[in-house]
């Protein structure tokens, strides 16, 4: 894709206040950020029910975010900041602690590569939470009458031992984003609330993808997940 | 002088390893293996049970069996709580202590598992879905008051 070659080599943008993260990518990411809390609560406090729910919003928001990933606006595009490994390694290399270096439009290849650990993990994780039984057998996953007694506590024991990585991950996540404040003074917060940096960011203007598309394929992979629970899962 | 140093070190490893195997006696580890399986087994045959339930339309035939070894297990597990099978015997077990501090309220609560298990076996055999799953529920909630107060936690 050629606007993966540009974002390295274009000039900087001149502009006051330079778009870079479209609305759906804004509302996912901080909506994901509202779910985990939420199912993380719901699961301390037994609410089995409500974490069922979160369970399968922040299914269907990772396979919008997926499918955003390949027909969204350019910087969340996985073709747009997925790199290779020498990429990788020239980025961590030479770039990552040159406080000179100017900032990107979109995100970085480690950054890159950390949305992808990232969108990972929380998938493998809900599928876990689908299968999953508890020891007390009052409470389960949607299709855990698939899997005996034994596996269903294995995916149950494994989807706690998930979720600490998780955790560890996020906690790596938000030490990134503080070592660019310190280190490269550039706030990436802001941006992913507002959606507009600094403009002395390398990289060309992105190209947005309408929010109805994104509203759509939401739409789609929400009915998608209901379908799947209601008509293939067993109701808990 | 070495030699009896030697001797001396030997005795006090096989005292020390005398110590751990008497600990766990073979009526000990035997008792402990037993009521895991037993828990194993129960809360196996639970799921299949709460899978028929789930199913929409519960095949009594296939329930039967297993509600009958749930009673069978569940009655036979407050026995194989003897003391010093807890933490103590070094074995790996979730028992707490909190057991045999208050032997009394623990052999309540497994009573009421039993009691549980009986009614869902009632259910079962009467054939009745909307009794089955009522008591199926209620056998559930003695799984988790006990394990809440007796069982470490994973």
């Amino acid at each position: 894709m050629s606007d993966g070659a540009t974002l390295e080599t274009g000039p900087a943008v001149p502009r006051a206040r330079l778009r870079v993260w479209d609305a759906p990518v804004r509302l996912f990411h901080w909506a994901l950020v509202l779910l985990i809390g939420a199912a993380w609560w719901t699961a301390e406090e037994r609410m089995l029910d409500w974490h069922r729910l979160a369970g399968y919003s922040i299914l269907t928001l990772i396979a919008f975010r997926l499918l955003w990933g390949v027909v969204g606006s350019t910087t969340a595009r996985f073709s747009s900041f997925v790199r290779g490994p020498m990429t990788l390694v020239r980025y961590v290399a030479t770039e990552m602690l040159d406080r000179a270096a100017p900032a990107r439009v979109g995100h970085n290849p480690l950054g890159g590569w950390s949305v992808v650990v990232m969108l990972t993990l929380l998938f493998a994780q809900t599928l876990l939470g689908l299968f999953a039984v508890d020891i007390d057998g009052l409470e389960s996953g949607p299709f855990s009458y698939l899997v005996d007694f034994d596996l269903g506590r294995a995916a149950a024991e494994l989807h706690e031992t998930l979720f600490n990585i998780i955790l560890a991950v996020i906690g790596l996540h938000v030490a990134a984003i503080v070592f660019h404040l310190l280190v490269h003074r550039d706030d990436l917060v802001g941006p992913m609330i507002t959606g507009r940096r600094r403009a002395e960011a390398l990289g060309v203007e992105p190209r947005f993808v309408s929010p109805f598309v994104a509203l759509a394929l939401l739409g789609t992979c929400a009915a998608g997940v209901w379908a799947a629970v209601k008509f293939l899962g067993q109701a808990y | 002088m070495k030699s009896i140093f030697y001797a001396a070190a030997f005795v006090a490893a096989t005292a020390g390893a005398a110590q751990v195997i008497a600990a766990a006696s073979p009526a000990i580890t035997g008792a402990i293996n037993a009521r895991k399986t037993n828990y194993k087994e129960i809360g196996g045959a639970f799921k299949a049970v709460r899978d028929e339930i789930g199913s929409g339309s519960p095949d009594f035939r296939a329930i039967r069996p297993m509600t009958r070894d749930i009673v069978a297990r569940s009655a036979s597990q407050l026995r194989l709580f003897p003391r010093g099978s807890g933490p103590e015997s070094g074995l790996r077990t979730r028992a707490k202590p909190a057991i045999w501090a208050n032997l009394p309220a623990f052999a309540r609560a497994q009573n009421e598992m039993v009691a549980a298990a009986r009614a869902l076996d009632a259910a079962a055999q009467a054939g009745n879905a909307a009794q089955l799953q009522a008591a199926h529920t209620a056998l559930g909630r003695t799984c988790r008051t006990c394990h809440d107060q007796y069982r470490e936690e994973e």
